[in-house]
């Protein structure tokens, strides 16, 4: 995760709609460790930026899908 | 085996969808899975405007996995890596179209849907460039194709029929090495060996040829997009070689019957050749040779100029009575590291000492099934449908569209003098028209010789009860081409009876035996292609027996269906399935698969699969149908007696171990599972091997109110058709990914911002580029 950058100032208590990543999920590693165009498409690893914004997707969804109840 | 607790069949089964690695919600999800076509998705998600921008540029990756429920192990009692293990994967892909919905009309609709293409379709952007090499302007350039060195001309067939021989890394073929052999394996690839014995190293061999010809330095191209982009996608990325595999029992054959192609042209080559089933005559080698390789050369000249490479692999096994097939859910298989030796083991290379087959642990992934085709055979477990397992059913049989006959007229060239040939089905009508020969004709008698040309308007027995409708049809090219004269011509002196002796004879012996069992005149012989009296040339053998498959076929076509089934991941399109009713006044069916789709929403979760070529129980045990082709029954021990019902013990057996390599199942055979005495289907359970066994017929019910007898739930009869599939855990080791489930665990409360690299940047984006993908390397270096 080199290449990755954090803003821990803005560390929240309250979800909102953005580019917020769980830290669980980053302490675990779980998020992708590259987001380059190569090893994303010929090496079909998970794009890191693609998937900080798919968690961000999974945590505003409201309602009935809502991670939070 | 014992059920620790009972089945309620109240089931509420969990399905996870990931884009990307990261589990999302999701409102429906559909898969497709069909013969000849590879799998697809559509999946419907909660709507948010940024998803629209998700596959631009890019194919996001979708992984579906669904929760395997047939162990007893209650909810909440697994780890995070055991519930892992359970997760099967049901479909893996990537998304290629993104559509928006919203309507204000009736009860309201609001979508983003994604259609989604299996992960190997990127192998279709792979291209193969025959064009130029006459004349370099015709050159289709900018494409990033292969320039192909030797394309699909006689060289390349001969060399791709090698297969595979040896195990690199001497003699493979590198950049710094493009001279090497393609019957080299690479060593990379040397865990999976074994599923490259037979015709499904014919592939690999072709792949070895692409990328010799994608570094010879003599073309005035650089491969980049094969060398950089497709190769390391294809073998790494992909694992496409990794995933595939045959059916090891068929394989061995075609690994002890590989010829040398000019033997017996006075010649001799230096490596030997498959001859694929279908082609295989039991006559002498370099004719079966020649015609399996001038039939290819013909097909594949149909490619075109410009051609992907999952088309030529296509094609190439199309051309000898092959299929790829591409499961979803891959199967979970034994890997055979060693070469093969003995049906009852395996032998270690280095040592050739004897490995029993017990001591094989190891499994790996099969995604790509390489297979003859089998429409008629006995059915894999897992394609079983017993009655708690669906809810509706409908079956449609066109009687009037099914022919009395079949006349099959080849395709063949133009300067061949045996145009017009007529191989004709069945054998009564046969039989008809040798008797109006002899009697008509004093030139003829009464043998399969004179049925080839005029049908003397003779009628067959049986068609006095329906009267007379043919089929005229034409022999499929490939097999058009195998009654070119030019064969008989050069063939005349090697188309004596074979050896007594030889495995051709004794293989014309069994086949024979079948005859004379089904045909037990003796003036029946003279009708018999098996046999020396019957004055047909050897190369005819192959077509009168494609004719009666055929007819076969005509039977069966006109009868299709489909049925709606509680969720069914299990069942395999391309191959048989039978379908078994617990009402002894209603039909059971034997068919064939060609299409099973997964409907999974929010309020309900159903599979729909779609049958051809359904026969009752009743016409299965009481009509005599040629089902596969004679080198094929040979293999499988059907040549003697060439029934599905009542079949003998080794064909039982050999059926088990065709599937069980490539499938991780048994074969179902019809007696057993259905009782002809009553019509029912008879209660089935599986004994401490996990092979299916005769159960009991009464309820056995658990202090949970559920059901211990298997043959009497859906769920109990979901865990006798079950088969091993890829779980997440394997997919997530193979791939070097990690999923992100959607657990209050991972979504802590405290998070931190994340800012993307191109968002950073503040500056619009050029047309090409994904907003989610970083481009500060090419090919591994800095830009």
């Amino acid at each position: 995760m080199a290449n990755f950058k954090f803003n821990v100032d803005i560390s929240e208590q309250v979800i909102t709609r953005g580019d917020l990543v769980p830290t669980k999920i980053i302490a675990e590693g779980l998020l992708s460790d590259t987001s380059e165009s190569y090893e994303c498409f010929t090496n079909q690893k998970f794009s890191a930026n693609l998937q900080a914004y798919l968690v961000n997707y999974v945590v505003t969804i409201s309602g009935y899908y809502s991670i939070y109840v | 085996m014992a059920y620790t607790v009972g089945k309620t069949d109240v089931v509420i089964q969990n399905v996870k969808l990931y884009i990307e690695g990261v589990q999302v919600p999701y409102e429906n999800i559909t898969i497709n899975q069909g013969l000849g076509s590879l799998p697809t998705a559509s999946i419907s998600v909660p709507p948010q405007a940024g998803l629209m921008d998700i596959a631009r540029f890019y194919q996001p990756k979708v992984h579906v996995f669904f929760e395997e429920r047939i162990d007893p192990v209650k909810e909440g009692e697994l780890s995070a890596d055991e519930l892992k293990v359970r997760d099967k994967l049901l479909f893996t892909g990537h998304i290629q179209n993104v559509s928006y919905l919203k309507s204000k009309s009736g009860p309201g609709q609001l979508s983003i849907m994604f259609s989604c293409a299996h992960k190997n379709a990127l192998i279709t952007e792979c291209l193969v460039d025959y064009t130029g090499w006459i004349k370099e302007e015709l050159y289709v350039d900018g494409n990033g194709a292969v320039k192909d060195g030797i394309g699909n001309s006689r060289a390349a067939i001969i060399e791709a029929l090698q297969g595979i021989t040896t195990i690199g890394p001497t003699d493979e073929i590198t950049e710094e090495n493009p001279l090497g052999k393609t019957c080299v394996l690479p060593e990379r690839f040397s865990n999976f060996s074994s599923r490259y014995m037979g015709l499904p190293g014919v592939l690999l061999n072709y792949w070895n040829q692409l990328n010799r010809s994608a570094y010879n330095k003599n073309v005035s191209r650089y491969h980049e997009a094969f060398i950089k982009l497709y190769k390391p996608l294809i073998e790494d990325g992909l694992q496409f070689f990794q995933r595939i595999g045959g059916h090891r029992l068929i394989e061995i054959d075609n690994q002890n019957s590989k010829v040398d192609p000019c033997i017996d042209k006075g010649a001799s080559s230096s490596q030997t050749i498959y001859i694929p089933p279908s082609n295989r005559l039991f006559l002498q080698s370099a004719i079966q040779a020649e015609m399996t390789i001038s039939s290819l050369q013909n097909y594949l000249q149909a490619s075109g100029e410009i051609t992907n490479i999952f088309a030529i692999f296509q094609s190439f096994y199309d051309s000898i009575d092959y299929e790829m097939i591409t499961l979803a859910a891959p199967a979970e298989v034994i890997l055979y590291d060693k070469e093969v030796t003995a049906e009852s083991g395996t032998k270690d290379t280095s040592t050739s000492e004897e490995v029993p087959k017990s001591n094989l642990t190891e499994t790996a992934a099969i995604e790509t099934v390489i297979k003859p085709k089998t429409p008629f055979y006995f059915s894999p477990t897992c394609n079983v449908i017993f009655p708690h397992m669906y809810d509706s059913i409908s079956v449609s049989y066109d009687e009037n569209n099914i022919p009395t006959r079949v006349d099959m007229v080849n395709q063949e060239m133009p300067q061949s003098s045996g145009y017009g040939t007529h191989f004709r089905a069945p054998h009564s009508v046969r039989t008809a028209i040798a008797e109006a020969a002899a009697s008509i004709d004093s030139t003829k008698t009464r043998t399969l010789l004179s049925t080839l040309a005029s049908s003397y308007g003779a009628i067959g027995i049986y068609e006095q009860g329906r009267g007379v409708k043919i089929d005229y049809n034409a022999f499929p090219r490939w097999l058009s081409y195998m009654s070119n004269s030019n064969y008989s011509a050069d063939g005349n002196a090697s188309q004596v009876y074979p050896e007594q002796g030889s495995a051709a004879y004794q293989a014309l012996q069994d086949l024979q035996a079948g005859w004379e069992k089904r045909y037990p005149n003796a003036k029946d012989r003279a009708m018999s292609p098996w046999s020396s009296d019957s004055g047909v040339s050897a190369h005819h053998r192959i077509l009168f027996a494609s004719s009666d498959y055929y007819f076969s076929m005509v039977f069966a076509r006109s009868k299709a269906g489909n049925v709606s089934c509680l969720f069914n991941p299990y069942i395999v399109p391309g191959y048989p399935m039978d379908i078994l009713e617990k009402s002894p006044v209603l039909p059971s069916f034997h068919a064939m698969c060609t299409s099973v789709t997964h409907i999974i929403g929010s309020n309900r979760i159903e599979t729909n699969v779609s049958f051809a070529a359904a026969s009752t129980y009743s016409e299965i045990a009481n009509y005599y149908m040629p089902f596969i082709p004679p080198a094929l029954q040979i293999s499988l021990g059907l040549a003697k007696n060439p029934t599905l019902v009542n079949s003998d013990e080794t064909a039982q057996q050999l059926a088990d171990a065709f599937y069980q390599g490539t499938l991780g199942v048994g074969a179902a055979i019809p007696e057993k599972i259905y009782d002809y005495a009553t019509g029912l289907a008879k209660p089935i359970m599986k004994d401490a091997t996990g092979a299916w066994t005769e159960g009991s017929i009464y309820p056995q019910a658990d202090v949970n109110g559920g059901e211990l007898n298997p043959a009497l739930s859906y769920e109990g009869n979901m865990s006798l058709v079950s088969r091993p599939i890829e779980n997440r855990s394997q997919h997530e080791e193979r791939f070097n990914i990690k999923f992100i489930d959607l657990t209050q665990e991972n979504y802590s409360p405290t998070s931190i911002n994340y800012v993307p690299p191109v968002k950073d940047t503040a500056q619009q984006l050029e047309i090409g580029a994904s907003q989610f993908l970083d481009y500060n390397f090419k090919f591994g270096e800095p830009v």
